[in-house]
């Protein structure tokens, strides 16, 4: 079976696609890539014809090619998962079991286990949903859409939340649960398991076919499932303008400990990696850091010699950052950041922070609000940013000037902590200027009952 | 997910909306905290939340019902003393959406389908009734990423600082949260789901919703009475 799109072209303030026919065999799982997400995220609903409505809310309009019909679609075949997916969440079902059901008696029958599977779920089945972790919430989000069998489903994003080793396994499945469906997904995540990549970076889409293969990603650097993994990459030129050590730290939530207690000393340049699996306690042991969570452990914060408390010390990015920004656009939320100092522009073009940029609207996009967020975070002068998911949402333009704030902020003698699923990420660091003597690995056990994804052949190596 | 349970709370609901309406104002405040202690003592709750609750929800719709009959040209005195049926209504509904919004809401739902109500409506209602506790939620995280920013001064005045910082951030928040939510369950195909079999046919109230169902309507009875001696 065929599924023949439409040719249509999409005009927004900034950009404009131009998108010919194209034919593809069902069912296909194809990836959309591109410097503008939101682009990206238009391109993916008009191609399967949802409303001008939907399309609209990512800034763009769609016009369709004359004399050729909209694409004949049944509305409720149609599902689309975006990055603000944890609001999906209902609040109304009590486990993870009762929100896939959604409140119907009947028990999940085989083919809703055989979902639940895929995605790794199978622990988290009698947990409460809104006290999931952000993966963990992606995950069961995307096994609620899965279990309905839409023909078409958009994935916007939400497949970057997810560790490499679930991202992948599920990838390789998709074809085989949706067996009469087509998937978009948008996102910076690798090629396997993908048929068609479609890139809208030029002017006219181009699609390009993908040879299947067989070997499995590789990550070496994420922890086995359930364990909470610190890399701290030890600075080669440490300052003794800031200094922390930690003994004995562990978060508790909402009693009881997330992991098993964790003890380092880091120096003004360090950097540390926070990595594990989804649900090993990555956004619990930065929010228990910075004072949001309640706590246990020793936490010694020193500028200058002198004991500071957390508030002082510490500049946090959330995961999500549509509760960290309050103003409505680029530049009043960097001055709010800053403590009501201008950025200099300096610095911004040192970033690569265009004028474009910052004139922007903060409302829509949340990639944009994620950058933001981080750079904020980079530029309040506090001793140590505690960076969640920094690269999430965000394109491969703004991943760059990501990894510059960092690094400039390394290199200025702060203290990183950076939570990643995101090998390049780590990758783009080392390379981006920041000089390392040593590096050492301290791991500890998640003790939440994090999600089943087992470790892929070849993930160790 | 226990269906009586969530029945039991409707019926409590509707008989706690009725006493309000038809027990006189002045001794509708006793009346309640009885009404409070039955509910809170046959249902194992915990009693000083309830009643702290009760109060406070009372008084925002009291204080709202109150505002705008003033406005309307009601004396300030026949607010306070008489209370022109206002404070009856006020009491009855903030009992009422305090036992709904305290339950867990699977069951209210899915008794609000027993009783043929449409799950789009019910859907809309436990939404509306459950947008507190979300503001609740959602502002506590903002508030402590503020302070955490340095921007949230301490205190009292240092709080209504940050809460007029985030309202309209926090209000754009939770009406794209309600839209992404609709939207989900609409293609989740929650609203097309098979319907549950209605009630009278094996779905019954637990015995501790009869018994407080009894005493309830003993308690609106009794307070009629007493009035009725006073006079």
């Amino acid at each position: 079976m065929d599924f023949v799109g439409p040719e249509f072209e999409l005009v927004g303030a900034r950009r404009t696609l131009k998108v010919p026919v194209q034919t593809i065999t069902v069912p296909s799982v194809v990836r959309v890539t591109g410097d503008d997400a939101l682009l990206n995220a238009a391109f993916a609903l008009g191609w399967l014809g949802f409303s001008q409505e939907s399309i609209g809310e990512t800034g763009y309009c769609v016009t369709l090619a004359e004399g050729r019909p909209s694409v004949p679609l049944n509305l409720n075949a149609k599902h689309y998962v975006g990055p603000d997916f944890r609001w999906e969440v209902s609040g109304f079902w009590p486990t993870v079991r009762d929100e896939l059901a959604m409140g119907d008696l009947r028990e999940l029958n085989p083919d809703h286990a055989r979902v639940v599977d895929a995605l790794g779920i199978t622990a988290l089945m009698d947990r409460d949903p809104r006290r999931l972790s952000g993966g963990e919430t992606a995950k069961v989000i995307l096994a609620a859409h899965l279990v309905r069998h839409p023909r078409f489903l958009v994935i916007d994003r939400v497949l970057d939340e997810l560790d490499v080793t679930a991202r992948t396994r599920l990838l390789g499945e998709l074809k085989g649960l949706l067996p009469e469906g087509v998937v978009l997904a948008a996102g910076q995540f690798e090629e396997t398991g993908v048929d068609i990549t479609v890139s809208t970076d030029s002017e006219e889409a181009r699609w390009t076919a993908i040879p299947q293969r067989d070997v499995p990603y590789r990550c070496p650097r994420e922890p086995t499932v359930g364990d909470l993994k610190l890399e701290v990459v030890r600075s080669r030129d440490p300052r003794p303008s800031a200094s922390m050590r930690i003994e004995g730290f562990k978060v508790l939530r909402p009693a009881e400990p997330v992991f098993e207690p964790i003890s380092c000393s880091l120096a003004a340049g360090d950097l540390v990696f926070v990595m594990g699996a989804n649900g090993c306690g990555k956004t619990s042991f930065l929010e228990g850091m910075a004072g949001l969570l309640k706590s246990q452990g020793l936490i010694d914060l020193r500028t200058n010699g002198q004991g500071v408390p957390p508030q002082q010390f510490f500049a946090l990015s959330p995961q999500d950052p549509r509760c960290d920004i309050t103003e409505t656009s680029v530049e009043a939320e960097l001055l709010t950041a800053s403590g009501g100092r201008l950025v200099p522009q300096v610095l911004l073009d040192e970033l690569g922070v265009s004028p474009e940029v910052m004139g922007s609207s903060l409302c829509d996009d949340i990639g944009l609000q994620k950058l933001i967020s981080v750079i904020a975070a980079t530029v309040r002068g506090k001793p140590c940013c505690l960076l969640d998911e920094p690269s999430l949402y965000l394109t491969r333009a703004f991943r760059s000037v990501t990894g510059r704030a960092i690094c400039r902020y390394l290199n200025e003698g702060g203290i990183v902590f950076c939570s990643s699923h995101d090998g390049d990420l780590i990758d783009d660091l080392r390379k981006g200027g920041v000089k390392y003597q040593s590096q050492d690995s301290i791991a500890t056990r998640g003790l939440r009952g994090a999600s089943d994804t087992p470790t892929s052949p070849g993930q160790n190596d | 997910m226990n269906t009586s349970r969530g029945m039991d709370r409707l019926l409590i609901a509707l008989l706690l909306l009725s006493s309000g309406v038809v027990v006189p104002n002045l001794l509708l405040l006793p009346s309640s905290v009885v009404a409070c202690s039955i509910v809170t003592i046959v249902h194992k709750g915990k009693f000083v939340t309830t009643v702290l609750r009760f109060l406070t929800l009372w008084l925002c719709l009291y204080l709202l019902v109150a505002t705008g009959r003033y406005i309307s040209g009601a004396s300030l005195r026949s607010l306070v003393v008489q209370g022109s049926g206002s404070l009856g209504l006020a009491l009855g509904v903030s009992f009422s959406v305090l036992l709904v919004v305290t339950g867990p809401p699977a069951e209210t739902l899915q008794a609000f389908e027993r009783l043929r109500v449409p799950r789009g409506f019910a859907y809309a209602l436990l939404s509306v009734l459950r947008l507190l506790p979300e503001i609740k939620d959602v502002g506590s995280r903002q508030i402590a990423l503020l302070e955490l920013k340095g921007i949230a001064g301490r205190g009292f005045r240092g709080r209504c600082v940050a809460y007029g910082r985030i309202i309209g951030p926090l209000l754009v928040l939770l009406l794209e949260r309600q839209s992404t939510h609709a939207r989900s369950l609409e293609a989740r195909g929650f609203f097309e789901l098979r319907r549950l079999r209605p009630i009278g046919r094996g779905v019954t109230l637990t015995g501790r919703g009869v018994i407080s169902a009894i005493l309830l309507l003993l308690n609106a009875v009794l307070w009629c009475w007493v009035a009725r001696w006073i006079s």
